[in-house]
């Protein structure tokens, strides 16, 4: 109960110790004969109990790499990973394996982008839900199947009862990602991270699973980290957004400052190509010129120079750093003045 | 509104798939297929002889009959007649008895061979599919080593290996010969299991390491190892007739055995051809009906098919 209210009062949470804390979080893969990839870059930030917090890209700017970074699911062998990921002060990173298994599912778990593979085909669901309560929780048989129930009828799945013994392809796309996020909230955990969770279904359904989402958000009082691409997911759920680019934070506020007054270019230009109902008609729509493949390294520059508009000579020659003003932070050495819209 | 219409809509169509899990959905398949179905009448003909050999079997299979033994002789051996539907061995035994009684023989090698490679593969793969790194480069070196050598001659040089030859020998020289095709196939499959998205979410939820891999990717894997152990049965009964054929099998010459049959049938071939047709037939016959109901298992449990 007293998870929930805090969720509730934005005034609590901004004093609270973060849940997660994400400090200089750096992927880097290397392959045989070719030079390393930089995948993220120095991301940091911190999530509060209860809040949800939004990680915004396009694909490869390092977004579910840094969730698997964080769940500590990326391959031994190729990855080095440094940085700290702080949850209840124990670096998650450093954790023994063992222990980090004892957390993921319990105290920070995950719900995956294609509900379609992300469930096993030859097991039914019910066993799936059971199988982490019994894990983490210690339930036995009976107990476990009663939860399941209790969790499918919660996440909005008709005649819970009867879907337990059904096989994932006995199922809608819709119903199974509500079958993923009743596993990954099966063991009540403080920390959700959702990797596109929307991405391959269909827009009504999506809807309704973001509706989901934040209903058992806020009944739960579990922290959520939103992993996407997509503006408007953003806009209707997260409170703190990091736009992420190249796998740096370019620019970060809270939800309703960063939809008003964009400060990077490159935020800037994502929200004025989301199509509008009142922009005229036969107007073209403004796109970010370029692509991800024009990106320069960070090294000596800015990352997305190339395709700004409003780049200046010195955006090729230094790094901007990330400065913080007023509770947004922006990495950008000529950023759209505040005015601009 | 709509969208609460459409999930019942779905929910409908749930209901007329019936609850039916994918291997209930694959045996259907299975049943339309006019291959499996006469694979599965042979085996099952042969199953049933085999069971019951000893209550169907009208004679000994040791037992010379003098009946038959008096028209014995060089150049002659007596035919079909009263008693004795197939006639007489070389040595006036009933021929039909034998036959019978010797597909216990070939079950219980076809069976137990199989079984034993099974089990030691599926070890053998798992471990290399789910730990991956040395432990998996040093136990596949190992299984294309075995691979490299032809089978038969894998086995034959088993068997030879043994201070006296015996049944025992020659279901582990056949088991031996399979090991590495079950490791090899199941290997490959749990490694493509091990990137796949559930494992992945499996291993986010906290599951440890040994319930990922024997509940989560061995399931998943094992399909096409179940279909290479139906046509592995065959080439183990084919493998162990030769075996008895060559005479690494059990030494006792009077056993009725369809490989030790074919071999002693050859010095009377010009004589009474039936006594190598029938063995040969029925080790045919056996290997044919496995065959066809393993390839289309293979095809019913993946319907995409490679072919």
């Amino acid at each position: 109960m007293t998870a929930v209210r805090r969720a509730e009062d934005p005034r609590s949470r901004a004093t609270a110790e973060p849940l997660l804390s994400v400090r200089d979080l750096r992927v880097t893969f290397h392959r045989k004969g070719e030079p390393d990839t930089v995948a993220v870059d120095g991301v940091s930030f911190d999530v509060a109990p209860g809040q949800v917090v939004g990680l915004v890209g396009e694909s490869g700017c390092g977004k579910s790499v840094t969730s698997m970074a964080i769940m500590r699911l990326l391959p031994d062998r190729g990855v080095r990973v440094s940085g700290s990921v702080l949850m209840d002060g124990t670096d998650l990173l450093t954790l023994p394996e063992a222990q980090m298994r004892e957390r993921r599912g319990r105290d920070l778990s995950m719900v995956f982008q294609d509900p379609l593979t992300s469930l096993n085909p030859v097991i039914p669901v019910g066993l799936q839900i059971t199988e982490v309560l019994r894990r983490h929780q210690g339930m036995g048989k009976e107990a476990a199947r009663k939860a399941a129930v209790e969790l499918l009828d919660r996440v909005g799945i008709p005649d819970p009862r009867r879907r337990l013994e059904a096989y994932p392809h006995q199922m809608s796309g819709g119903m199974r990602q509500r079958a993923l996020i009743a596993i990954a909230l099966a063991c009540s955990p403080r920390l959700l991270i959702a990797d596109e969770p929307t991405t391959a279904l269909d827009v009504t359904i999506q809807a309704q699973i973001l509706e989901l989402l934040r209903e058992l958000v806020r009944e739960t009082g579990a922290a959520l980290v939103m992993i996407t691409h997509d503006l408007g997911v953003v806009a209707g759920l997260c409170e703190t957004v990091n736009v992420l680019y190249a796998g740096r934070i370019v620019e970060r506020a809270q939800r309703h400052r960063l939809f008003t007054t964009p400060r990077h270019p490159y935020t800037h230009g994502l929200l004025r190509s989301i199509p509008r109902l009142d922009s005229p008609q036969g107007e073209e729509l403004p796109a970010i010129r370029g692509s991800v493949a024009d990106n320069v390294p960070w090294d000596h520059a800015c990352a997305f120079a190339p395709r700004c508009p409003r780049s200046l000579d010195r955006c090729l020659e230094i790094t901007p750093e990330a400065e913080t003003t007023g509770g947004r932070l922006l990495r950008c050495h000529n950023p759209v003045p505040a005015s601009a819209e | 509104m709509t969208t609460t219409w459409l999930e019942r809509r779905r929910s409908r169509i749930d209901d007329l798939a019936g609850g039916r899990s994918l291997g209930a959905e694959a045996f259907r398949r299975l049943c339309r297929e006019p291959a499996a179905i006469i694979g599965a009448i042979i085996i099952a003909v042969f199953v049933v002889v085999a069971a019951f050999a000893p209550w169907i079997a009208p004679h000994s299979a040791t037992e010379a009959f003098p009946q038959l033994q008096e028209n014995l002789r060089p150049g002659s051996i007596p035919g079909p007649q009263e008693g004795f539907p197939l006639g007489s061995d070389q040595l006036g035994r009933d021929f039909l008895s034998r036959m019978i009684l010797a597909s216990q023989q070939t079950l219980l090698v076809g069976v137990f061979a199989t079984l034993i490679g099974l089990a030691v593969g599926v070890v053998i793969g798992t471990i290399a599919g789910a730990f991956g790194g040395w432990v998996d480069t040093l136990l596949m070196r190992i299984t294309d080593v075995l691979l490299a050598i032809p089978s038969l001659l894998l086995a034959i040089s088993v068997a030879a290996l043994a201070a006296s030859p015996s049944q025992t020998t020659v279901i582990i020289a056949v088991a031996i010969v399979s090991v590495p095709i079950f490791a090899r196939l199941l290997r490959g499959s749990m490694l493509a299991q091990r990137n796949s998205d559930y494992v992945v979410a499996a291993t986010a939820l906290g599951v440890k390491r040994p319930a990922v891999v024997l509940r989560h990717m061995l399931p998943n894997a094992i399909g096409p190892v179940i279909v290479q152990a139906t046509l592995t049965l065959a080439t183990a009964i084919l493998d162990a007739a030769a075996l008895s054929f060559l005479g690494l099998g059990d030494a006792d010459p009077g056993r009725a055995e369809w490989g030790l049959m074919l071999a002693q049938a050859q010095t009377y071939l010009d004589v009474r051809p039936a006594l190598a047709f029938y063995p040969a037939l029925a080790i045919i016959a056996v290997a044919l009906g496995f065959t066809l109901l393993g390839e289309s298992l293979r095809e019913a449990i993946d319907p995409k098919g490679r072919r």
